[in-house]
């Protein structure tokens, strides 16, 4: 066997156990809920195969047509904002000093909290009355929305909430930050470089990689919010909170319309499919792999 | 020789015998994680076990909340159900239309049991539910019901009478007004909230004295009903008087999913235990929390019979509850429904006692009573408490109705357009099963 | 020189008065959490909510674990997250390394479907998978939770290949040449590379498995094999959920994977080596 033909073998063997587990776990139900979602599907009956004519009612459910928009909204402020949180925390986070490994704990914290913790000290917080937000505000003068019993105000203050969970992101971004050789930031500085330029023109490039990777999953996390709205606000005020993730659960157990909740799915997927494909061919001018 | 095969013939005897009296195993999901329903629930298995020694059933819990079925149904899907639910009341039409339980009744018959007596003996609105397509798919297990609550040490406060709660609507609405504290924009005590606790679009419905379904011409008949539109525009009133905004704010603070409808996880804090809502209508398990000590430390509260329109002239309520089925693809559906008898009735008669959850057999009723005499309002109620059409769009239903008081509320539409949209959406969901 | 100081200095301060602003906000719902852990029943319902309790109730700690099998449950919960994480550890890093470093034939189609497939909403593979499950005879068994990570995760491989990707090539290369196998150089050059990465791997799947709801919910029929998950749910009752008693054993859960996290800290952000350019 050739040396080339020998690679490609053990990376075929390599990947064996994952190929096994797409096609088992993956590729098969992804098809099975295609399948379904051309159908009129109640689990216990047998399906019904009715075409398109779920995706057909999907467009005229306003409902579905609300929860998409709010989905949108989600992935519009959830993604940029992480990122930025992430980064921001990660560049606290990251210096050496002594007792650092205690902050990063506590800001790790919300991410390993049961949901109904969190959520309540979430309503507290953000209490449009006695909350610290408005109550910190009303210090400078500024009279605070009504945050999440306003409709128009709902959707933000639950991205806000998100936020407490960037932990995991910051420490991803601290790893990539890390790895910047001290030498540049050193260099930077006696060429006359400022924080901003030193952050674009080394520390960037550096955590390039793992940017891409927080994009295209927080992007599809975006799509499937659903354990906060869940239990913040279930959906309202008159539905104003209510994201397409909750929508499909609404429909694949309360109804048990799986045939429904699977074409709704099936279109959270292409669009997730489509927004990856651009984020990874776009990746190339800015993402950097090392040397 | 012979004593050989003498021995032989009587370990094949002892064999037999011990294979023939391999008792039935009945699994049974139930999800009362509560330490004292549970228990209850847990020695009533016991006993029946003890009676019948050819069945024995095992109780598991799932940790499942309010109506999720999620296990259910993946369990059904794969084969791998139980013999036995514990399932909403308020489902089983739907469930029973989707072919996801087994007819009780015929299994019931099968264990000699007359079934059209057994309906009889308990409360109707109770078995109506457990009825799909004149075929009887559950046995109903416990109830609940809904009044006013209110607190007497705000009453006093504000110079009513804490012995005197409100009877009518108007007085309602008077009483209201006169426990509503506000401090420039923003609430410091709301007197009360229509569409708070339990204040479904079904309960103001029925309050103001009509129908949402026409079981004989199985017609949804709710947009076209004045009362029902009146009740809705009460409810309205409420909003643009006190400001659907700042209420909204004001329950924010107690984790409350205010206008959502999905029928979620438990409130983290009551704003009536809180002592800042004077008055709320909700159930009677509210009344078993309190005494529980999950209250503030003296906490002083009054119940009464919900206020109704002086028209109508006199107090409704509705129920919901649980119940028991067979879902389907059961193993042992036979000794499935002897064990569901069994539960739904002496069973019954123990797990109100214990566990202060109102019965719907009728035998279990005063025994209840005596045990719990503060619950004696809530059981005077069933006779005549209304439950909600056991349609298979039953949750639709629910989540389009409330769906249409907070266009309502918001005002987004008006009354009339939004039952109007309300109903001709399930009505179309409801012809189309009706077909079939 | 003295300016430069005291900017350096102004610099510093305002970033601790930062972190432990930032800090204080993130430690909030831990705070609560353990506070109310500690209230009394009727601490629960007074207004505003106290932010400590009067005293404090140790009884409630002792109450939540013998709510429902607490131990037993702890035990199942080791046993369903140890079994992912090492199930993760094995299969992710070799798709990854594969992906990243191996040539083979559609390779790339492989990765772009694997990616693809964590975007499906999982409420909807939930059945097709159970009865995959159900066929194998394996519902009520632990094997559903921990088989699919010996079989990989999406999410992880893609992070894993990310960080291979940033390995210089010329390393692996100068390896081949010496003659070393493709095993060899996975064990004992990549996987020691990116040794911070897979900690970062186990962290992350220990903490899904150790909190995942839905899976044992739909798997597990037995209550002797039902993890801590799926004891929490049971303080909630419409009939009055003990709040105090539910904070305590969700504190108890918390323990452990802070244990974990303070201890591996430090491990993960020291030196990753993303891009390959020693530091």
């Amino acid at each position: 066997m050739t040396k080339k033909r020998k690679q490609a073998a053990i990376g075929i063997l390599f990947a064996l156990p994952t190929l096994l587990g797409l096609i088992i776990f993956k590729i098969y139900p992804i098809l099975a809920s295609g399948f379904y979602s051309l159908t009129e599907y109640h689990i216990t009956l047998p399906p019904q195969w009715i075409g398109v004519k779920n995706y057909k009612n999907l467009f005229s459910d306003p409902l579905f047509i609300k929860s998409f928009s709010n989905t949108l909204y989600y992935l519009i402020w959830l993604v940029p904002l992480g990122l930025i949180v992430g980064i921001c925390l990660a560049l606290l986070l990251v210096k050496d000093i002594k007792g650092i490994g205690f902050f990063r704990s506590m800001v790790y914290l919300p991410s390993i909290v049961p949901i109904y913790a969190f959520a309540t000290v979430a309503l507290w917080f953000f209490n449009p009355y006695f909350g610290l937000v408005n109550g910190l505000l009303a210090r400078v003068g500024v009279e605070g929305p009504l945050w999440i019993a306003d409709e128009k105000w709902v959707k933000f203050t639950l991205v806000l909430v998100a936020q407490w969970g960037a932990g995991p992101t910051a420490l991803l971004f601290m790893a990539g930050m890390k790895d910047v050789p001290k030498e540049l930031y050193e260099a930077a500085t006696l060429d006359g470089a400022n924080a901003w330029q030193k952050f674009w023109k080394i520390t960037f490039p550096f955590i390039s990689p793992i940017t891409l990777y927080y994009l295209i999953t927080s992007a599809i996390g975006a799509l499937q919010f659903f354990d906060l709205p869940n239990i913040m606000t279930g959906g309202g005020p008159n539905n104003a909170s209510l994201s397409v993730g909750m929508y499909i659960y609404r429909h694949a157990f309360r109804y048990t319309n799986m045939g429904y909740a699977c074409a709704m799915s099936w279109i959270i997927f292409i669009i997730s499919l489509i927004l990856t494909i651009v984020l990874l061919r776009t990746s190339m001018k800015w993402v950097f792999y090392g040397e | 020789m012979k004593k050989k095969s003498i021995l032989l013939v009587i370990l094949l005897c002892f064999v037999t015998l011990i294979l023939a009296q391999e008792p039935v195993k009945i699994i049974f999901w139930h999800n009362m994680s509560n330490p004292v329903d549970r228990k209850s629930i847990e020695e009533i298995v016991q006993i029946f076990n003890q009676k019948n020694p050819n069945i024995e059933v095992e109780a598991i819990l799932v940790p499942a909340t309010g109506t999720d079925a999620t296990r259910l149904m993946t369990a059904i899907a794969g084969g791998t159900g139980p013999d036995a639910y514990y399932l909403d009341r308020f489902t089983v039409a739907q469930r029973a239309y989707y072919n996801q339980l087994e007819p009780l009744d015929k299994y019931l018959e099968e264990n000699g049991i007359d079934v059209e007596l057994l309906k009889s003996k308990y409360v109707d609105f109770a078995i109506n539910e457990c009825i799909w397509d004149n075929t009887l798919y559950a046995l109903p297990w416990d109830t609940d019901a809904r009044v006013l609550f209110y607190n007497k040490k705000l009453f006093r406060e504000a110079g009513l009478d804490p012995e005197k709660p409100p009877v009518t609507i108007e007085e309602l609405d008077e009483y209201a007004e006169k426990l509503t504290k506000k401090a420039g924009n923003r609430y410091l005590q709301i007197g009360f909230v229509p569409w708070v606790g339990e204040g479904w679009p079904y309960t103001w419905g029925w309050t103001f004295g009509r129908e949402f379904y026409d079981y004989e011409n199985q017609k949804l008949i709710f947009a076209e009903d004045e009362n029902i539109k009146e009740s809705f525009e009460w409810q309205k009133m409420y909003a643009d008087k006190y400001g659907i905004k700042e209420m909204e704010a004001f329950f924010s603070a107690f984790g409350m999913s205010f206008t959502g409808s999905s029928v979620g996880s438990a409130a983290p804090i009551d704003p009536f235990l809180n002592g800042q809502l004077a008055m709320k209508v909700d159930g009677n398990w509210l009344l078993a929390q309190i005494e529980q000590g999950l209250a503030p430390a003296g906490f002083e509260y009054g119940m009464a019979p919900i206020p109704y329109p002086e028209e109508v002239g006199k107090s409704t309520t509705w129920a919901g509850g649980w119940s028991i089925v067979i879902p389907k693809g059961a193993k042992h559906p036979k000794e499935a429904a002897k064990f569901i008898y069994y539960m739904a009735t002496e069973g019954q008669i123990k797990y109100a006692e214990d566990a202060a959850h109102l019965p719907t057999w009728k035998e279990a009723i005063p025994v209840f009573v005596e045990a719990y005499p503060k619950q004696r309002l809530f059981a005077d109620l069933l006779s005549t408490a209304k439950n909600r059409p056991p349609l298979p769009v039953g949750a639709l239903l629910w989540d389009e109705l409330v769906d249409a008081r907070n266009y309502v509320l918001y005002g987004e539409k008006d009354v009339e357009t939004a039952l109007l949209d309300a109903q001709n959406k399930v009505q179309q969901e409801l012809n189309k099963m009706l077909i079939r | 020189m003295k300016s430069k100081r005291k900017s350096h200095i102004l610099s510093k301060t305002i970033s601790l008065m930062l972190l432990i602003i930032v800090t204080v906000i993130y430690m909030l719902p831990f705070f609560w959490m353990v506070s109310t852990s500690f209230k009394a029943d009727y601490e629960l319902y007074e207004y505003p909510a106290p932010l400590l309790p009067d005293k404090l109730i140790f009884e409630n700690y002792k109450l939540a674990v013998t709510y429902f099998p607490f131990w037993k449950y702890f035990r199942n919960t080791l046993i369903i997250t140890l079994g992912s994480v090492i199930g993760v550890l094995f299969s992710c890093p070799l798709a990854a390394y594969s992906f990243a470093q191996l040539e083979w034939k559609g390779k790339n189609l492989v990765f772009y479907l694997l990616i693809a497939t964590m975007m499906l909403p999982n409420f909807v593979t939930l059945i097709p998978v159970f009865v995959i499950f159900s066929k194998l005879n394996l519902v009520n068994t632990f094997w559903p939770l921990i088989l699919p990570s010996f079989l990989g995760q999406p999410f992880f491989i893609f992070l894993l290949r990310q960080f291979f990707l940033s390995l210089p090539t010329s390393l692996f290369d100068a390896a081949r040449i010496d003659g070393a196998s493709e095993l060899q150089i996975y064990t004992k050059i990549a996987l020691p590379l990116t040794k911070p990465a897979l900690i970062v791997v186990a962290l992350f799947q220990f903490l899904g498995s150790w909190n995942d709801y839905l899976g044992p919910l739909i798997y597990l029929t037995n209550e002797n094999k039902y993890p801590l998950s799926l004891g929490l749910p049971q303080f909630l009752s419409q009939y009055g959920t003990h709040w105090n008693w539910m904070m305590a054993a969700a504190t108890i859960t918390v323990i452990p994977v802070l244990i974990f996290f303070i201890f591996t800290q430090k491990q993960l952000v020291e030196g990753i080596k993303f891009t390959g350019s020693k530091g």
